[in-house]
């Protein structure tokens, strides 16, 4: 392999690694704080990707304006999403939750598939790509990459230097002691699912910029987000992202030296890997149960 | 009010003096198998009532024998996750592992060496417990719960979906074909694991869901479910009083994958073709646990009633409309429904209703509450 | 599964139930039970068993409205002749593209009175739904589904298939192909295969691997894609591996993301062929691809350019469904188009008689770039032949073999 494709490799991988950062986002931070595994979070990428595609396509909107639309509209689909099947379970067994998500999955993506229809659909127009230093980089993907980085700054010093941000940490960290310095805990609850969903709205807003869409494409991220929010560490934003590069590498080299799929046995290898020797994800300290 | 109360103090009504007695049987260590014998009575029978009419209507306007067929292969995939699931608490997600295992394993023996499914069946389940094995070893050494676990087990599985789905060896995309009866036995029949129209499929089924059925029922009974039980309870405390919580667990996982792959093995001769796509989806983990916990976590029954209600839902929900794909809005609708409702599966329904009617002042009564009906 | 049953068919039935507000939510949307074409005895009743819903639901509906509308082309005409113009109802159900629905499906358009079947698109489903027909002993015409297996390791004495199965389409590509380019006076030595990774990419991709070494072509690298996967990293292996031909073995989407990462990365083989890739014969698709894929060849089943009929067909499709045509569309029409001359042949509704009929047909007024389609004791169409196509003006045009040719090779 020549020096020019080996670079061309890894800046395929580094912008590879950022969406499925920003995929992960959402999901870490529901798993983190709830301890709610929401299936329904591939299903609610779906929903972002079609507000952009049918605003800018139909409506003709800007994308400045579209991108927005969906992260509200999916911070008020999820709280309303949370406070109608997993408030009143958020006590209950993990299975019943993964259920509920899973019948909130059923729902989101026949509804969408039964509007729009299975067909492919795509932005009409491409952004292209850039050259630099020998090295492409479609522009499409290079836009999802620094909004991954953006969100992550944003969202970890939300956490980190908001009331509500310590507020969200310290239910994290321990639901009934939060309870008991008086957090409104359920409060906390729908706040952090509606971000949660808004989150995965914003990662399936920008994928029509890079890629066709379809109801099921939420499929096809939902299982590596899950392998990234563990490597990554329960809950921890920078961790996503460095998640995300991970298996963004795994991804484009597996592609490249392995045959077929060969990559994705790669991916769960790890995944069991860091499973079994580090739970707590390769950022994190201690697990918490 | 205060005056029904007071006579029924004194005397007992007849729908109480019911429950007592159903109470007290309940309490007899036989009387889940009294139960079980009773269901499985009416589902040996039940194909055969599909055609006959009443009032000009009949069972098989609702349901085919292929319905009932897929109704009792998730019923024993219920059963048999359910046996470590359910008893010890460890949640699966990846039992499509050992449902796959047995699957592959009864067709690739059968197409390579030429053995007899059923000895290919047992086999493909020796392999699903060795694998089942692997992952308990592992996750249970490394202290994996909960979630951890759950996730552990969906990693298991899907690494099995692509490995069969890259590896020509193994299939491929496409998988495997069920060879003719006549190329390793004599034509149709229960020998071949091959028939020539739905029915006998369906008592083979059924006769697989009595014996995990047995089974798990003689487990629950025995020091071993208590064993098991513990540890879902609380399993540091069961570990302190002694109870190698390990080894049970090990125990728990691979006979749960033994009968898993008993229903992919089914599911190989039934369907002609096997495909990663069709074995090992990611589907088939949901399917697979779906009974078990609509129809209660941990009961002999559960799994069962589970399936004979989500299947038939499923079904009643795609014929009802004709908008391609809203049944699986109303199917999502219901399981939330099911879950946020009734947390603690179907077999708990009777108890809660009495509950309910209480609380609506519709009925009084006259016996204490505590641990009615809910338990097996 | 009596055919003639006298009982309420059970979906009809359940149906009305639902109408009637049993499942609530359903009352809205419900088909009113009454016109659901159950009892014409003097019609013939065809029951297309596709995807309507799931991820192969787009594609699914596009193949049944094509099941649609042959019987209402067939219906605007006169009906079937044999039959003093008796008329054909399309009776459709929904098989999600899951194995488990696909006999289920087949049972229940039995059971609401079809007496002759197609489908199913999605092989294992196929599959499933042959078995029920065969059982049923109701015959079934495939619409499309390539998996060699499906009728070479069955005994099906009821079950057809006019296209070319996977195996026939990639043998016609490493025989057309090569020799066209080379008919032009380029050199093609090297290619590259570019596939999804599920059954029907890996078999077709397999046959390549054979049938090319034998056109003195060398694969030199062969790329997989999945579902929902960009293809950066795939379009940089095969630029560095410089073939004379990329060949993309596809649906829809994948091969637009081919073009896409080709586009951003500058790179343009000699070459860019299709093999069994339905995007290369969606007009809308190719729209949207764009300049890449001018002159691209592809192999395929395709309509028949030199029958005007088949040009009216595709109009009549975009204007009707205002959706697009591709070749699992004009597939799926000519395999009913098959279907109705077995029952004009046979004069009868009944479903021996069509089956009779289909024994020994040669169908040689249908839209498919083939020869007259007639079946051999498997049941395949000993005829099927995929054409090579070439995308011309952003439309695909066959130029060859010659006897379809529409346009000359332009490379």
């Amino acid at each position: 392999m020549d020096p020019s494709t080996a670079l061309q490799y890894v800046a395929f991988a580094i912008l590879l690694g950022g969406i499925y950062g920003l995929v992960a986002l959402g999901l870490t931070m529901i798993f983190g704080v709830m301890d709610v595994i929401n299936f329904a979070h591939g299903a609610l990428m779906v929903v972002g990707m079609y507000i952009v595609w049918w605003g800018t396509n139909e409506l003709g909107l800007s994308l400045f304006l579209t991108i927005p639309i969906a992260v509200i509209a999916l911070f008020v689909l999820g709280v309303g999403i949370h406070l109608s099947t997993i408030a009143p379970i958020i006590d209950s067994s993990q299975e019943n939750q993964l259920i509920v998500t899973f019948g909130v999955l059923l729902i989101i993506v026949s509804a969408i598939e039964i509007v729009f229809s299975a067909d492919p659909q795509r932005l009409e127009f491409g952004l292209g790509s850039v050259q630099f230093a020998g090295v492409y980089l479609p522009l499409g993907q290079l836009y999802a990459l620094i909004i991954a980085v953006l969100a992550v700054i944003i969202a970890w010093a939300f956490l980190q230097y908001t009331q509500l941000g310590r507020a969200i940490r310290g239910t994290a960290d321990n639901r009934d002691a939060a309870q008991y310095v008086g957090i409104n805990v359920p409060r906390i609850d729908y706040l952090t699912f509606g971000f949660g969903a808004a989150l995965a709205g914003l990662a399936g807003a920008v994928i029509p910029l890079f890629q066709s869409i379809d109801p099921h494409l939420g499929d096809a991220y939902l299982i590596n987000a899950f392998v990234i929010v563990v490597l990554g560490g329960l809950g921890s934003f920078p961790g996503a992202l460095i998640g995300g590069m991970i298996i963004g590498f795994v991804h484009v080299f597996g592609q490249v030296f392995l045959p077929g799929s060969g990559y994705q046995i790669a991916i769960f290898l790890i995944f069991i890997l860091v499973l079994l020797l580090k739970p707590s994800g390769l950022l994190g300290g201690d697990v918490h149960e | 009010m205060s005056m029904s109360e007071s006579t029924a103090q004194t005397q007992p009504s007849r729908i109480d003096r019911a429950r007592l007695r159903y109470r007290t049987f309940r309490r007899q260590w036989y009387s889940t198998a009294v139960l079980l014998a009773g269901v499985f009575g009416i589902l040996l029978v039940l194909p055969l009532t599909l055609n006959l009419y009443a009032f000009g209507l009949s069972l098989g306007t609702w349901v085919s024998v292929h319905m009932l067929i897929l109704t009792l292969v998730w019923a024993t995939t219920g059963q048999a996750w359910n046996m470590m699931s359910g008893y010890t608490g460890q949640f699966s997600f990846g039992h499509a592992a050992f449902f796959g295992l047995g699957a592959y394993g009864t067709i690739i023996l059968l197409n390579t060496a030429g053995l007899n499914p059923w000895l290919g069946m047992l086999v493909g389940a020796t392999i699903a417990s060795l694998y089942g094995l692997l992952i308990g070893v592992l996750c249970f050494r490394y202290d994996l719960r909960g979630h951890y676990f759950a996730l552990a087990t969906l990693a298991f599985a899907e690494l099995l979906r692509h490995t069969f789905n890259t590896v020509s060896q193994l299939g491929g995309a496409s998988g495997f074909f069920r060879p003719l009866p006549q190329e390793y036995a004599d034509g149709f029949g229960l020998i071949a694991f091959q028939f020539e129209n739905a029915l006998p499929y369906y008592y083979v089924i059924l006769a697989f869901l009595i014996v995990v059925s047995a089974i798990s029922l003689v487990i629950k009974q025995s020091r071993l479910g208590l064993y098991l039980f513990a540890i879902r309870e609380n399993e540091n405390a069961a570990s302190a009083v002694g109870i190698p919580t390990y080894r049970y667990k090990l125990v728990g996982i691979t006979v749960s994958a033994f009968f898993t792959a008993w229903a992919g093995a089914f599911w190989a001769m039934y369907f002609n073709t096997i495909r990663p796509e069709t074995v090992y989806d990611i589907l088939v983990n949901v399917e697979v646990l779906l009974p078990a916990i609509v129809g209660g976590i941990g009961t002999v029954l559960g799994p069962i009633v589970g399936a004979f209600l989500v299947i038939p839902l499923a079904e009643i929900a795609r014929q009802s409309v004709d908008i391609a794909g809203f049944d699986h809005v109303i199917y999502g609708v219901l399981l939330i429904v099911i879950v946020l409702y009734s947390p603690k599966g179907v077999v708990s329904w009777p108890a809660r209703l009495f509950e309910l009617l209480e609380d609506r002042g519709l009925y009084e009564s006259t016996i204490d509450d505590e641990n009615m009906d809910n338990d097996e | 599964m009596g055919k003639n049953s006298n009982r309420p068919s059970r979906r009809n039935f359940i149906k009305y139930i639902g109408a009637a507000g049993a499942v609530g939510l359903a009352g809205c949307v419900g088909e009113d039970p009454g016109d659901d074409g159950d009892d014409d005895s003097d019609g013939v009743v065809i029951g297309s068993n596709h995807p309507l819903s799931g991820d192969l639901g787009g594609t699914g509906t596009r193949m049944d409205n094509a099941v649609q509308l042959a019987a209402m082309i067939k219906n605007e005409d006169g009906g079937i002749e044999s039959m003093d113009g008796a008329e054909i109802d399309v009776i459709s159900g929904d098989n999600q593209g899951a194995q488990e629905l696909g006999g289920e499906i087949a049972d229940e358009l039995v059971d609401d009175g079809a007496d002759v079947l197609t489908g199913c698109f999605s092989s294992p489903v196929t599959n499933a739904a042959a078995r029920a027909a065969e059982s049923s002993s109701v015959p079934m015409v495939i619409s499309v589904s390539v998996d060699d297996a499906i009728l070479q390791e069955n005994d099906l004495n009821y079950v057809y298939r006019p296209q070319p199965p996977a195996a026939q389409m990639a043998i016609d590509h490493a025989d057309l192909m090569p020799a066209a380019v080379r008919d032009a006076g380029h050199d093609i030595e090297t290619a590259a295969i570019y596939y999804i990774d599920i059954d029907f990419g890996q078999s077709v991709r397999d046959r390549l691997q054979e049938e090319l070494p034998e056109q003195d072509i060398e694969v030199v690298e062969t790329v997989s894609v999945d579902f929902g996967e960009t293809v950066d990293t795939q379009v940089t292996q095969i630029q560095s591996a410089d073939p004379d031909v990329v060949i993309a073995i596809s649906y829809e989407a994948e091969t637009v993301e081919l073009v896409r990462a080709m586009d951003n990365q500058d790179y343009a083989p000699p070459f860019l062929t299709g093999c069994s890739n339905e995007a290369l014969n969606d007009r809308s698709a190719l729209e949207s691809m764009g300049d890449t894929v001018e002159g691209a060849l592809a192999t395929n089943f395709a309509l028949d350019p030199t029958n005007d009929r088949a040009a009216e067909v595709r109009e009549r499709f975009e204007e009707e469904f205002d959706q697009s045509f591709d070749a699992n569309v004009a597939m799926t029409y000519a395999s009913t188009e098959v279907i109705i001359a077995a029952i004009e042949e046979a004069g009868s509704a009944d479903p021996d008689d069509i089956n009779d009929a289909l024994n020994d047909i040669e169908v040689s007024d249908h839209i498919a770039a083939m020869p007259p389609i007639s079946f051999d004791e498997t049941g395949e169409n000993e005829n099927a032949l995929a054409p090579l196509f070439q995308v011309q003006d952003l439309e695909d045009r066959v130029v060859a073999p010659e006897e379809f040719a529409e346009s000359e090779i332009d490379l």
